[in-house]
């Protein structure tokens, strides 16, 4: 007894706190073998306490107390008289009994001691939970867009060609407008200027002189006039060509007769070659004093917009009402710089051209909008849901800016689930555009209709947007944004300042009519009226609206010479100042 | 006679319960009780014991004091509280009204009981 009573003061002794820290080991409250020493225990039953502790991995200070109970009962019944064996033998099975101390020992835990038992099973059970959700989502999203395929049932193209059926070849002006180009090439040219180099300088004098066209440095040049002393047979042609009723071109595409990868050839023709020497051969005309070859050039310009007007995709209104524009433009400046150059009856005759030249009625959308139907086609399936061929159709069209990453294996089922579906999306895209067309085709932009403000908003979200400057948001956010907007994002056009520039030039063409019955008027009374409402009904039929207000377009008849304006997009009247104002057309600079 | 697990599942910890009833007890010496005074019926190893010992704490049905015995080395004396002794006497009572129901159905009886005669 004295011998175990030294034993465990010796214990003490060497397992005090500082001890143990000083020869880095174990706390002595942590040591289990240590903690049993005292009970002096045959190795067997010693190991057996301690194997039995060990196999419960409860915390140390747990292990230790079930390794002091164990080897306190050993001691025990040592000290009963039994041996080693049958004690060995009484225990029975370690690893049961392990797992049975280890259950009833956490439940004697206090509740914050098992907090972090609960938060680890709570979070496994948790994200187990999540993780088999997904899993089901995943297999359930997946299958429905796995084993669906779309299918093409509609040759956009074909049905856009179908609308040439019928026109004989003479009042179609392609294919003949196309062989232009190649047409002016063959022209021999001695003089120094030919198409390539004379036409892309016209186009410049126009947008970079404001005194054109009469006193442009091009037209006093002999090259320019060279040229179109050869051109002429061609520029008439060019002028018959604009004059029929159809474009009658034969639409192209690529081999899987995408509406979106169609041909619009003729765009860039009309644009530059055509366009260009049209301009050229009136800017000449007007140094020529030549009016009737330059009012044929005006209804050659004004034609060609009519014919790109065949197809109403976005990019055809754009490129006709450039055309118009410019056209539009060119007139006002001829009765600037030179007031006499048109007679009363060209006058008249032009007033009648550009009447017929409705602009904002013309500008529809429709090609456009079944533009979306094609994509629809090829990227939804049977069951209106979006499909993973949505991801390769944008990436083939060019459109690269699909997120990485976003059309793997994982995560596209969901990311194709919160894309809108193939009646949303249909809906969506024929609303927006039906919305802007609406806006063009009124007659007063200032009353144009206006949309829930739910439908801007969706709108907005869905418009086409650059991908890459969402960089602040996280990836799953640029994930959900991107993917609840696609395909619609990648292809829906922002226009929504569009019907205000075909509305810029309606005004244009109204102040033109307006400006004409001006000099008409002028002509008539020597002076210039002291109110629009003067034209009214001799040269005018009504003072045209400022669409932008609803108002008659401002007009202010000052000592050096009459300004007329209208108020801009913004509907406040600030007397005409260019820089506040839209000024459609200023008589003073001209004529000082 | 050693009886069956599930039995022993019931049994063990009023038995136990019991025991301390008349005062503390040694681990080592309950299980020598048990044997002794059940005639080995309701005899449990260490294994059995230790954790219905760690269970009845958790539960605050018995309290544990460790310190030193007659034999001069430490020991975890265990003792019924006052909610063990309000479990005892309610667990007390339901194995009295069970020991009666099993003997009106003959189950404790050396004979197999008869059906009365209907009618």
């Amino acid at each position: 007894m004295t011998d175990s009573r030294n034993a465990d003061a010796r214990r003490i002794l060497l397992h005090t706190p500082v001890i143990d820290f000083l020869l880095r080991r174990e706390p002595g409250r942590l040591d289990a073998r240590a903690a049993i020493a005292s009970f002096e225990l045959p190795a067997e039953l010693e190991r057996l306490a301690l194997g039995v502790a060990r196999r419960t991995r409860l915390h140390r200070i747990e292990r230790v107390a079930v390794a002091e109970d164990l080897a306190e009962h050993l001691r025990e019944g040592l000290d009963d008289g039994r041996s080693p064996e049958a004690l060995l033998e009484d225990f029975g099975d370690e690893a049961g009994a392990a797992r049975l101390i280890r259950r009833s020992m956490i439940r004697k835990r206090s509740h914050l001691a098992r907090t972090p038992r609960y938060v680890v099973k709570g979070t496994a059970l948790l994200g187990g939970s999540v993780v088999a959700v997904c899993l089901v989502a995943w297999v359930v999203l997946g299958s429905r867009v796995w084993f669906d395929s779309p299918t093409i049932t509609v040759d956009h193209i074909q049905q856009l060609n179908n609308r040439n059926i019928g026109i004989p070849a003479e009042d179609r002006a392609w294919p003949g407008l196309s062989t232009v180009p190649a047409e002016l090439d063959r022209l021999a040219f001695t003089e120094g200027g030919d198409r390539a180099t004379l036409l892309p300088k016209v186009t410049e004098a126009v947008r970079e002189t404001s005194s054109w066209p009469v006193e442009s440095n091009l037209v006093q040049r002999a090259e320019l006039t060279a040229f179109y002393g050869h051109a002429t047979p061609i520029v008439e042609r060019v002028r018959e060509l604009a004059g029929r009723p159809a474009l009658g071109i034969e639409l192209e595409a690529a081999d899987d007769r995408s509406l979106f990868s169609v041909q619009l050839v003729h765009l860039p023709l009309v644009r530059g070659d055509l366009q260009s020497l049209l301009l050229g051969d009136l800017m000449l005309a007007v140094r020529q004093d030549q009016p009737d070859r330059a009012l044929h050039d005006l209804r050659a310009l004004l034609g060609l917009a009519r014919l790109t007007r065949a197809h109403s995709f976005l990019l055809c209104q754009l490129v006709a009402l450039q055309v118009e524009a410019v056209t539009f433009k060119a007139t006002q400046d001829i009765l600037i710089h030179r007031p006499e150059f048109f007679g009363n009856e060209q006058l008249v005759e032009l007033s009648r051209m550009l009447t017929a030249q409705e602009v904002c009625q013309s500008a529809d959308l429709g090609d456009e909008r079944r533009g979306f139907e094609d994509i629809a086609q090829r990227v939804y399936g049977s069951n209106g849901q979006l499909l993973p061929e949505a991801f390769t159709f944008v990436r083939e069209t060019g459109y690269a800016q699909v997120p990485e990453g976003i059309d793997n294996f994982a995560i596209a089922p969901f990311a194709l689930a919160v894309a809108p579906s193939r009646s949303e999306a249909l809906e969506i895209w024929d609303g927006y555009l039906a919305h802007q067309e609406a806006r063009m085709a009124t007659p007063d932009y200032w009353e144009a209709p206006v949309l829930p403000l739910e439908t801007e908003r969706r709108y907005a979200e869905v418009i086409h947007t650059d991908y890459s400057k969402q960089g602040s948001n996280s990836t799953f956010e640029r994930y959900q944004k991107y993917a609840s907007a696609f395909p619609l994002n990648e292809f829906l056009p922002a226009i929504g300042n569009f019907p205000g520039h075909v509305h810029e030039v309606g005004l244009e063409r109204d102040a033109t009519l307006v400006v004409i019955a001006l000099e008409q008027w002028r002509r008539k009374n020597g002076r210039w009226p002291e109110r629009l409402e003067q034209l009214v009904p001799k040269y005018l039929e009504v003072v045209p609206a400022d669409q932008f207000d609803g108002r008659n377009l401002r007009y202010l008849a000052r000592s050096e010479g009459p300004l007329l304006y209208s108020v801009g997009r913004d509907g406040l009247d600030e007397n005409g100042n260019p820089e506040k104002d839209l000024v459609l057309w200023d008589a003073a600079p001209a004529r000082e | 006679m050693r009886i069956e697990r599930e039995l022993m599942r019931g049994a063990g910890p009023v038995a136990v319960l019991k025991l301390l009833e008349t005062g503390e007890m040694y681990g080592y010496e309950l299980v020598d009780a048990l044997a002794k005074r059940s005639e080995g019926v309701l005899a449990m190893g260490q294994s059995t014991l230790y954790p219905l010992l760690y269970n009845l704490e958790s539960q605050k049905l018995v309290s544990s004091t460790r310190r030193e015995g007659p034999n001069g080395r430490t020991r975890k004396y265990y003792r019924l509280t006052g909610r063990g002794k309000t479990r005892l006497t309610k667990e007390a009572k339901q194995w009295a009204a069970v020991t009666t129901a099993m003997s009106a159905l003959g189950v404790l009886a050396s004979e197999p009981c008869t059906q009365p005669a209907l009618g």
